[in-house]
């Protein structure tokens, strides 16, 4: 035994293989963190899929993902009016924080809408087109606008820059509007769920 | 055989036997026919007006394509054409014909001989007869028939199982119409180039069964017989029985070779390509304690569920509901405002005291008989406990899309819970909430679509790089029409003091 630890060439295998077996315990770890890392979704991206996309603003923020940042960075997540208390509710889930009310000073829940442009009182100012996140409305200027029904969100944010206030938001279903994109919830499953 | 260890379900007591004891009776014609259509203006284009004279099987409409025309069911007037809409995509339109009693029809245009049709006039019969299949709400008996031809269906099945205890329509037509049904079948098999063809019949029906095999002797149609249990009739279960494979909906039927139609369906289809006749009629059990004189009705679409229950000899001294459906699948109707449609092959009728109250529904005990039972092999116990937690994850991860709500599990509970019914809600919460989601990844797309669109360098309306900081944030007008208005107010206020200035610099430079 003390033959061989004496022997100059056990010790420099020895440690030779002390060192590989470190590396590669070490390569291992780190190749496991960056996996779970990958793996693990991003906070504002399970926020962000909550939202219901309207991209309507009235949280004050100018658009779901700014929103979704914001809640990330502490902001009240009852500041949504179109996902009202359903996703109030997902959100307190996936931030293990107290459901709260929607704070009423951003508006109420209202069912979805889609906006419609009385076409024969429209002069083609182009403002509502400017306005629109999805580019659901199609026109020119001085030319008649209409809006593309399948793609409005109902987010009401062409109906303030109207000067004549030619369009009118009427109530619709959501399954009406998913066949109107020529989508069907049939044979779709859901995401896997996120842990808060 | 291995089938019958492989079948699940229960086996309530038969309550057939009192409609049985009549034969199928062509009901009266009464004085009103209600037709309730769906979506109408999606199928076809009404061709009628109030106040037109109709003749029995005329044409009210003419379809788009190769949907299935409507028919009237009788000769007199149209007394109203209503429209009601119950939201955008559904829209009811209700025709009233005031019925003269005389039932005389248009010329019928009837063949000897249906094997010499080429195989499209063969069709051609089979869509303006405007037939449609229970198993198969969505779609027209010719588009499924030339469906299955082009995916190659290897079996056609004709259901011919009863579809509730209570219900005994096909069995009384198999009694009677053995021939007929035989003969739709052997139509029905060359349609969509099947190559074999049976006939699926409760293994209990014994007069049926007798006229079955009289009428199948020396053809190629054979009789498949099925155990008397509930729900045999359910295509995911007949698969189950007659092929041995486990399906996840009635949809893969076909990727199995196999393709389930109705009796009734082979029926009216023998009625419309030899006689021409189209289905304006189907045959409906009533049945229930109230009625003196239950039976199987032969009747006219659209002819209101009272009238029928009158014809009956409904006992209405005491209080009592009708159903419709039959008794595991019961749907409460008002008598007087439902009328026969081409779905409806059973009303019930209940005394009050007679209907199962509810009562408070006990604890779940585990006792494990509802999975005993449970025809697709669910776990409806663990289901309902997920369903009560609102958990949409696990309720997917427990296969709730493969119920059939047959409501077998409620029938075995012993705590009396309404298991379909939670079941039910439970899906309708999962459905709104995948559309709330297909829609938010639609708009999200549109959104960067929108972002991408103003951030290109060479776009003309580069608001967004020259306002905003954000890199998502979408480009601010900063049009609001407060604001708009102050700005213009205060413009005129500028222009009016600069006037004002000048006017006094002119008239001090004068003085």
């Amino acid at each position: 035994m003390e033959a061989l630890a004496s022997n100059p060439q056990f010790l420099v295998w020895l440690s030779a293989i002390c060192s590989l077996s470190l590396l590669a315990y070490i390569a291992r770890i780190t190749y496991g963190y960056l996996r779970d890392q990958r793996r693990k979704p991003n906070i504002i991206d399970s926020i962000n899929s909550m939202l219901p996309q309207t991209q309507c603003g009235q949280c004050g923020h100018p658009g779901c993902l700014p929103y979704a940042e914001a809640i990330a960075r502490g902001t009240p997540f009852n500041q949504c009016p179109p996902g009202g208390q359903t996703t109030i509710r997902r959100l307190a889930a996936l931030l293990a924080a107290q459901p709260r009310r929607l704070n009423p000073a951003h508006g109420e829940e209202l069912a979805l809408r889609v906006a419609v442009i009385r076409e024969a009182e429209c002069i083609g100012c182009t403002k509502c087109i400017q306005a629109c996140p999805v580019d659901a409305i199609l026109g020119g200027p001085k030319l008649m606008h209409t809006i593309i029904s399948s793609e409005c969100t109902g987010c009401d944010l062409c109906v303030d820059p109207c000067p004549v206030d030619c369009i009118d938001m009427l109530p619709t279903e959501p399954a009406h509007q998913l066949q109107l994109i020529g989508l069907s919830t049939k044979g779709q499953s859901l995401p896997t769920r996120v842990a808060p | 055989m291995l089938w019958r260890r492989a079948l699940k379900g229960i086996r309530p007591i038969d309550a057939t036997t009192s409609a049985l004891r009549s034969r199928i009776v062509p009901c009266p014609a009464p004085d009103k026919l209600v037709l309730d259509l769906k979506n109408l203006h999606e199928s076809g284009e009404l061709i009628v007006k109030k106040g037109d004279p109709v003749l029995m099987y005329q044409n009210l409409t003419i379809p788009f394509s190769d949907a299935a025309p409507i028919h009237s069911p009788t000769s007199g007037l149209i007394d109203n054409i209503c429209t009601s809409g119950a939201g955008p995509s559904q829209i009811i339109t209700t025709i009233t014909i005031a019925s003269d009693g005389a039932e005389e029809s248009i010329e019928l245009c009837s063949i000897d001989d249906w094997r010499q049709l080429m195989p499209d006039e063969l069709l051609q019969r089979i869509t303006d007869a405007g037939i449609r299949d229970p198993n198969n709400h969505l779609e027209t008996l010719t588009g499924l028939l030339s469906e299955l031809k082009v995916q190659g269906v290897q079996h056609l099945v004709i259901n011919a199982v009863e579809t509730d205890p209570y219900v005994s329509a096909n069995t009384a037509l198999l009694r009677e119409h053995a021939d007929e049904v035989v003969t739709g079948a052997s139509i029905l098999q060359q349609a969509c180039a099947a190559q074999t063809c049976s006939i699926a019949i409760t293994n209990r029906n014994s007069a049926a069964m007798l006229a079955l095999k009289k009428a199948t002797a020396g053809s190629a149609i054979r009789i498949a017989r099925i155990p008397a249990i509930y729900p045999a009739h359910e295509p995911v279960v007949l698969t189950r029985a007659i092929t041995g494979t486990r399906l996840r909906s009635a949809e893969d039927a076909l990727q199995t070779g196999v393709a389930i139609l109705d009796a009734g369906t082979a029926f009216a289809t023998k009625e419309a390509v030899i006689n021409g006749i189209p289905q304006v009629t189907r045959i409906t059990t009533l049945t229930g304690s109230p009625l003196r004189t239950p039976k199987n009705f032969k009747v006219c679409l659209g002819t209101p569920v009272e009238f029928l229950l009158q014809v009956c000899g409904l006992d209405s001294s005491t209080e009592h509901t009708s159903f419709t459906g039959g008794a595991m699948r019961a749907h409460a109707v008002d008598a007087s405002n439902t009328f026969v449609t081409w779905d409806t092959n059973c009303i019930v009728c209940k005394f009050e005291p007679d209907i199962n109250p509810q009562g408070s529904a006990a604890p779940c005990i585990g006792c494990n008989r509802c999975s005993d039972v449970c025809p697709v092999d669910l776990f409806p116990q663990q289901l309902y406990r997920v369903a009560v937690q609102n958990d949409i994850v696990a309720l997917e991860q427990f296969d709730l899309d493969q119920c059939l709500e047959c409501g077998a599990c409620d029938y075995v509970c012993p705590s009396r819970i309404s298991l379909v019914e939670k079941f039910q809600s439970a899906r309708q919460v999962l459905q709104k909430q995948l559309t709330e989601q297909k829609l938010a990844e639609h708009w999200q797309a549109r959104m960067r679509q929108n972002r991408f669109r103003l951030e290109k360098p060479d776009s003309k309306v580069n608001i967004v790089a020259t306002t905003n900081q954000h890199d998502h944030s979408r480009p601010n007008t900063g049009f609001s029409r407060t604001t708009a208005q102050q700005e213009i107010a205060a413009a005129v206020a500028r222009v009016k003091a600069k006037r004002d200035q000048s006017n006094d610099t002119k008239t001090g430079g004068d003085t």
